[in-house]
């Protein structure tokens, strides 16, 4: 029991430790949220805050620690529990149905008894929240008519009809314009007013300093600091957020950039907004920047899975003009993408046939159309050894593989043709100690044979450990770029949390 | 090897199963099985002449699995044979109505083809609506199904209504076009088309296991996206696996019409043939040589029952309840083995639980 809550004091954790295997998630977190205040919560992806929120909203249990609400400790096993006992969180992927109307799934509520749909409860349910909050809704209108902005508001409404006083907002303004924005910050600092607490998850600390009362950052899974925004700096956020760097720079030698082989102007596509970077033969340009920045859109642009709505990319000095995979593959680029299960391996064909995924239909393996099986064979054999795959055989499934085997032959697949341009996005996104080094090593080694790296990574030490430059992207642009001698966490992550340029 | 052991094993399970089946349905109304065992087999492989038909009658069976097989393959799933079916018929026919007087060849040759196009152009619809509108193949190729009844139905009754009495059906199809069967056996009751088992199972085997198309078909119908990522036209290969398709079930109605026992079109000609192709191509877990034996083994037990009908005056509707026991162990043995192999293998999850737990923490 805590020994003594103070009067306004609405959530208090104490010892919070989630682990998940050998990973913990969620290190002995202390943390108090107050009636009546904004609370920003911060830190870098991974650093453990949607784990923390998941565990307050009860879709996780945690493995130490104990919670108290009002000063009475609460164990959620569900989080239907933690909504009735007032907890209620704002997704950034909204929870609505779109087909029907507003109130409709204001009515979409567990009912007493199953067969009335509670829609007269929700009216005036909504009328008592319209009445204290001001917070209007279109009864009648179908979700999927309703903006952006305009469903959030309806996502908030909800949890308030539910009875929610304290409201949780997971980087709300991830999909809003700046007037939506400005708007909701106005509603924060009025349902605080009203006596409800809330708890805003961002990255951008033009937000935190503009809505919150109170800010702690968690790093690596514990809390790095708490404190009063009024007496902060950003500069101080961002350097609990981020830390000093635990990773030493990896040995290697000076890079000798030669001629430019990704160049990339003035891209635009959905939220990208006019990138310009350039990789050149023989040098790592690594791309930092928080989940979301534009990645995942940069990256298919170039692929011309996307299309983009403006720009130009240039490969090995060709022009790409109408941008397909083949084009992009047949210009010397190679491509370790980011979602290894749904993009990079067909899990029903075997090892062998995915690492010659691309080399199986050309010359030399394939003449007019038809494919030399021994010479698959032997390839894949040799690739095999070359990057250490461990299997049973080149024709073991590809699903039977462990997931740093499948990116070991996601590797030994796009290294091996010599590319001029290998754009690796989370190369070692859930390998371990040991497979990590190895694509590392091979990623420097391709540099040092005159190839060109476009790292994108959300981990700032990798990025750092690997890269000869540093583009940082945020909200979909490029904030700035750093020679590796000069970028430091703090300067990354100032870059990182920049807030939006507004009109 | 043991795998293999394990799944002759049930497959044999199986047959028992539905002999066992079979014996207690026919004791129930009255009829010995030992009776029956000894009418089936004499309607089906006891005599050159039986066994002539029911191998003929398995060839259009297997054109559709085989249809099925590719469609599969590419991850497409439409269940459009029977109207493919029907409409390759209906263009086979159109075509060998007219090559009276043609040489022999010639007349065969382009029947066949008349019924791949057929085939081809009627899942052509199907393709393209899913290519270009992003229509579910399945929906779209069970609805035209209905279509190709009716087609066929206006068909008999007016343009190719040749019959003297004025039956819903064409006239005999000229001698030239009817594809030419075994002299040695009674009643040439063995068409030469049997020929196409073997040869287009291996033909199969060979395009997806040595060709770049076919692979690219696999690893279009493996993971679609990975396949994108990889330079690979999803959209091409979908439309090229169901048109194949349908051109092999099209064929399939050409054999209907022109190797079997009624030379003329007429409705109902396509006689389950192209719903009953997928179960062949099913029970044979989508092997095309496995397609064979089961095709064999599915018209058996179309002539089989016939002759039981003849001789000891069981229901032929027998034969429908058998083909629907044989579905349902099959399904059964099926998941039987899956749930083995999953309980057998607890150390798949653990593997791959490093990289779930960065995503939930990200």
């Amino acid at each position: 029991m805590a020994a003594d809550p103070g009067p306004d004091e609405a959530l208090r954790l104490s010892g919070i430790t989630k682990r998940f295997g050998a990973f913990t998630a969620n290190d002995r977190i202390d943390l108090g949220i107050a009636w009546g205040e904004v609370h920003a919560l911060l830190g870098e992806n991974g650093a453990g805050k949607t784990t923390l929120m998941r565990i307050v909203t009860g879709l996780y249990q945690p493995d130490e620690g104990t919670m108290s609400l009002d000063g009475t400790p609460v164990a959620f096993r569900r989080p239907e529990q933690a909504l009735r006992a007032g907890i209620g969180m704002v997704h950034q992927h909204f929870t609505l149905v779109p087909t029907l109307t507003e109130l409709e799934n204001l009515a979409m509520a567990p009912a007493a008894v199953p067969w009335r749909n509670g829609r007269a409860a929700a009216r005036r349910r909504a009328a008592e929240v319209e009445a204290s909050t001001g917070l209007r809704i279109d009864p009648d209108r179908l979700v999927a008519d309703a903006s952006v902005g305009e469903r959030q508001r309806l996502e908030i409404v909800k949890l308030l009809c539910r009875g929610a006083r304290l409201l949780i907002f997971d980087e709300p303004s991830a999909s809003l314009s700046p007037g939506e924005w400005d708007e909701l910050a106005k509603l924060m600092r009025r349902l605080a007013g009203e006596g409800h607490a809330v708890v805003l998850i961002s990255h951008k600390l033009s937000e935190v300093f503009s809505v919150a009362d109170r800010w702690t950052v968690l790093r690596g899974g514990a809390v790095a600091g708490t404190g009063d925004i009024a007496g902060t700096t950003p500069e101080h956020l961002v350097e609990l957020m981020v830390g000093e760097s635990v990773a030493p720079r990896r040995e290697r030698t000076p890079a000798s950039p030669g001629a430019p082989t990704l160049v990339i102007r003035d891209l635009s596509v959905d939220r990208l907004a006019e990138v310009d970077l350039t990789v050149h033969a023989g040098e790592i340009v690594g791309v930092a920047g928080v989940a979301g920045s534009g990645q995942a859109e940069l990256v298919e642009a170039v692929l011309g899975i996307r299309p983009a709505a403006a720009g130009s990319v240039e490969l090995s000095g060709q022009r790409l003009e109408r941008r397909t995979p083949q084009a992009f593959y047949a210009a010397g680029g190679a491509l370790i993408p980011e979602d290894r299960h749904h993009v990079a391996v067909v899990g029903g064909m075997t090892l062998g046939e995915n690492i010659n995924l691309r080399a199986l239909r050309q010359a030399p393996l394939a003449r007019r159309g038809r494919i030399n099986l021994g010479a698959a064979r032997l390839r894949a054999r040799r690739l095999m050894t070359e990057y250490e795959v461990r299997a049973t055989g080149e024709n073991q499934p590809m699903a039977r593989l462990s997931g740093g085997n499948q990116q070991k032959a996601v590797l030994a697949r796009e290294l091996s043709t010599e590319p001029s341009l290998v754009i690796a996005v989370q190369p070692v996104r859930g390998l371990d100690v040991r497979a990590t080094e190895f694509v590392y090593r091979r990623l420097t080694e391709h540099r040092n044979r005159g190839g060109a790296v476009l790292l994108i990574s959300m981990d700032l030490d990798e990025v750092i450990a690997l890269s000869d430059r540093i583009a940082v992207l945020a909200h979909g642009r490029v904030r700035g770029v750093l020679d590796a001698a000069e970028a430091t966490r703090s300067r990354i992550g100032a870059l990182m949390t920049s807030s939006e340029v507004r009109p | 090897m043991k795998a293999f052991a394990v799944r002759v094993l049930t497959q044999l399970a199986v047959a028992a199963a539905t002999l066992l089946f079979a014996a207690l349905l026919l004791l129930a109304i009255g009829v010995s099985p030992g009776d029956a065992a000894t009418a089936f087999w004499n309607g089906t492989f006891g005599s050159p002449t039986n066994a002539g038909t029911t191998l003929t009658q398995a060839v259009p069976l297997f054109l559709v699995a085989l249809g099925w097989i590719v469609a599969d393959k590419a991850g497409r799933m439409h269940v459009g044979f029977p109207g493919q079916v029907v409409i390759g018929g209906c263009a086979a026919a159109a075509v060998g109505l007219q090559c009276d007087g043609v040489p022999r060849v010639l007349a065969i040759v382009a029947c066949a083809l008349a019924g791949i196009a057929g085939g081809a152009l009627w899942a052509g619809i199907v393709a393209w609506l899913w290519a270009s509108r992003g229509v579910l193949e399945i929906i779209s190729s069970l609805l035209l199904n209905l279509v190709a009844l009716q087609v066929l139905a206006w068909l008999v009754r007016g343009p190719l209504q040749g019959s003297l009495d004025q039956q819903p059906q064409s006239a005999n199809f000229p001698a030239s076009t009817l594809w030419p069967a075994v002299e040695s056996v009674p009643g040439r009751t063995l068409s030469y088309d049997v020929i196409l088992l073997p040869l287009l199972a291996a033909a199969l085997i060979w395009l997806f296991a040595r060709t770049v198309f076919g692979f690219e078909l696999r690893a279009a119908g493996g993971n679609l996206d990975a396949a994108r990522w990889n330079g690979i036209n999803p959209v091409r290969m979908g439309v090229s696996a169901i048109v194949i398709s349908g051109g092999l079930a099209g064929l399939a109605g050409a054999a209907l019409l022109f190797a079997g026992s009624a030379p003329w079109l007429s409705e109902g000609f396509e006689a389950g043939i192209g719903f009953n192709g997928i179960a062949v191509a099913l029970l044979a877990r989508n092997s095309p040589i496995g397609a064979i034996v089961t095709a064999i083994v599915f018209a058996s037990l179309n002539v089989g029952g016939t002759s039981l009908q003849a001789l000891l005056d069981v229901p032929s509707s027998l034969t429908s309840v058998l083909q629907g026991a044989v579905i349902v162990l099959v399904l059964v043995a099926a998941m039987l083995l899956r749930r083995r192999r999953a309980a057998r293998r607890p150390a798949a999850p653990v593997t791959t639980t490093p990289s779930t737990e960065k995503e939930l923490v990200a």
